[in-house]
């Protein structure tokens, strides 16, 4: 059973690619310090924090549109192939696969006076969105045969991955009762980064007038850029994992990224917030390796001459023709990555038994048993944004022990239960939060899964 | 006590929820397979009867045409074609009976595959011709590098006219029957 679950995961973590990215649960949860990662706006009750290095914060998300893990490996009789086939009738190009791991290296934070909180920190984060490239999944399937006249569009490939490190420094600014905003500078340093979005180009098989068929590119412009896996010294693969890790640290491909959020209190009951996540770019320029193809290309295959005096190399003119027409090449020209920003807001009533919470400074901050509201969360992807709206319903049990409960509406599920608690027992805190609950007990059948958890000291 | 109870029933809850699959089995990965059919137009040509004339103005009796043929250099046609429909359309408004003759060669103009000899008749329209190779048949076909073309008439009497206008025309595709397996 173990060995099932380690093969699940491992398929979801190396195969299936997905980015979520929406943490509905952490969002405003307890004021938890990784919160402050989601909103630099988020109010702190504590004096400072530090992350038990490397499990202050390990979160995975995995989402896929259209279809599940079972769909293709469950034990059922029907053939692998027919899965297939099955599954492949149910996608479209706006089906995507996703994963978004982070891993916390260092968490900390203080507050000075009563009105700042610092926040700082070091991440290495995994993120993956591949969308379903129909047509060219129908090509290599099924081949151009049965789709006379039809366009096969390579405009469909689009797919992102990033592994980078971010080390982070943001401030907490309480103006007033009411308002509290937040910001903050992230830089980020890329280990590896291979997109392709934008491409252009068809392929359309017709009758020919001169040939049987008439084979047309049209407006073919592809490139497919990649940085960081080939020494350009040698231009062989890096091979060594190390070479990785070191890169997500301050390594030669470097970018700058802005957090931003705000907190208002309209009044002691009924709050907002919202924030701007990962707002920024990675500039790469060193490892770098882009392969392009582009251009127009009309071809009918090879006509012969028969010209006596001239003996024509058919051949090498068809590949001169192709090469003139349909250029394609590589180049270490530096490009810019954008980071898939973030937008998070909420409004959020509070209610029920008021209790004092002892503070840091000696004072005592009311708070209210139980809240409940609404989250709305979009993702900037390469073709369109992801949305997701979700209800929650949070509760304390104790002054240490708090619950939250969502209900979240999204492109992968229209009942997505999730839920998570955070405890601290003297000054060490514990939270867990995980996702998509109703499809845990066969997280085969999950189109999403996501869990977040770690440790911390707080102390007040 | 009871704090201490919800925390344990949270996590037994959560225990029993996430540690849930059903059977799967991602061996099934290695019956993958594919089989695209890739349809490609291959030769075509017009010929008139001046062209069966030569440089001393004497009428010949065959056309050759001969080209480099490199498909099955590439590694993942070569490992993965099954088999080749071979299709020719072929109009011949020439009053002579022809007969082509196509071969792939290797690179030492070895024969690899002889196509069935076409004859085509005078004053014929819209004739269809297709022949299947079957690769495992025929492996000695992946060595092919050429593709020779042979148009000859029959007959050189009567002889043909340079002026004559009418025209054989031969179109070809090719259906290539690729398998790919997990």
């Amino acid at each position: 059973m173990v060995k099932k679950h380690l093969i699940f995961w491992a398929f979801f973590l190396c195969i299936l690619n997905t980015s979520a990215q929406n943490k509905q649960v952490l969002y405003n949860f307890a004021g938890l310090p990784q919160s402050l990662l989601l909103n630099p706006a988020l109010e702190t009750d504590y004096k400072f924090h530090i992350g038990v290095p490397f499990l202050s914060g390990i979160s995975t998300q995995l989402g896929s549109t259209g279809f599940t893990a079972s769909d293709l490996f469950a034990i059922n009789g029907v053939s692998f192939n027919d899965k297939i086939d099955a599954v492949i009738s149910k996608l479209n190009e706006r089906d995507f696969l996703t994963i978004n791991t982070q891993l916390e290296i260092l968490n900390g934070g203080y507050k000075y006076h009563n009105d700042l909180y610092f926040s700082f920190g070091f991440y290495q984060e995994f993120d993956f969105i591949g969308y379903y490239p129909n047509d060219i999944v129908t090509f290599l399937k099924q081949g151009n045969a049965p789709f006379l006249n039809k366009n096969f569009s390579v405009s469909e490939l689009q797919y992102k991955i990033d592994v980078l490190g971010v080390l982070h420094f943001g401030v907490t600014k309480r103006l007033n009762d009411k308002l509290t905003l937040g910001g903050r500078v992230k830089l980020y340093s890329s280990a590896i980064n291979l997109e392709s979005t934008n491409n252009t180009g068809t392929l359309t098989t017709t009758e020919g007038n001169n040939a049987i068929f008439t084979h047309t590119f049209s407006d073919v412009d592809i490139e497919l850029r990649a940085s960081g896996i080939i020494n350009e010294a040698n231009d062989q693969f890096i091979t060594d994992p190390t070479a990785y890790l070191q890169n997500t640290f301050l390594g030669p491909n470097m970018g700058l990224g802005l957090d931003f959020g705000f907190t208002y209190n309209i009044s002691k009951q009924l709050e907002i917030t919202g924030s701007i996540i990962d707002f920024g770019f990675i500039r790469h320029k060193k490892n770098v390796k882009n392969s392009f193809v582009n251009g127009d290309f009309t071809f009918e295959g090879i006509n012969f001459e028969f010209d006596l005096n001239n003996n024509i190399d058919y051949w090498q003119e068809l590949t001169n023709e192709f090469e003139t027409n349909l250029p394609s090449g590589d180049h270490e020209n530096p490009y810019t990555s954008w980071r898939p920003t973030k937008i998070n807001s909420s409004i959020r009533y509070s209610f029920g038994e008021k209790r004092s919470k002892y503070c840091y400074d000696d004072t005592y901050k009311d708070f209210y048993k139980n809240a409940i509201g609404l989250q709305l969360f979009s993702v900037f992807r390469p073709l369109s944004p992801q949305l997701a709206l979700t209800g929650f319903y949070e509760t304390s049990l104790s002054k240490k022990f708090h619950a939250k409960f969502t209900y979240t509406v999204d492109d992968y599920s229209l009942y997505n239960l999730g839920a998570g608690i955070s405890f601290q027992i003297g000054a060490v805190n514990f939270y867990g939060i995980v996702d998509n609950l109703t499809e845990f007990n066969d997280i085969a059948t999950a189109n999403a899964i996501s869990f977040q958890l770690g440790f911390n000291t707080i102390f007040n | 006590m009871i704090l201490k109870n919800k925390i344990y029933h949270f996590f037994s809850l959560l225990f029993i929820l996430v540690s849930c699959s059903q059977d799967l089995d991602f061996n099934q990965v290695e019956d993958f397979s594919t089989s695209p059919v890739l349809e490609v137009s291959i030769i075509d040509f017009t010929l008139l009867p001046v062209q069966f004339f030569n440089e001393m103005g004497q009428q010949d009796s065959e056309r050759i045409q001969t080209t480099d043929f490199l498909i099955f250099e590439n590694s993942f046609v070569r490992n993965n074609i099954v088999k080749i429909e071979f299709n020719a359309e072929i109009i011949n408004e020439i009053e002579k009976d022809f007969i082509l003759e196509l071969a792939f060669l290797d690179g030492n103009n070895t024969i690899t595959h002889q196509f069935m000899p076409i004859e085509i008749t005078a004053n014929s329209s819209a004739i269809n011709f297709m022949e299947t190779v079957n690769i495992q048949d025929n492996p000695v076909i992946k060595n092919t590098q050429r593709f020779r073309f042979i148009a000859r008439f029959k007959n050189p009497n009567p002889p043909l006219s340079t002026s004559n206008p009418n025209q054989f025309i031969f179109k070809s595709s090719a259906k290539i029957f690729i398998e790919v397996n997990g």
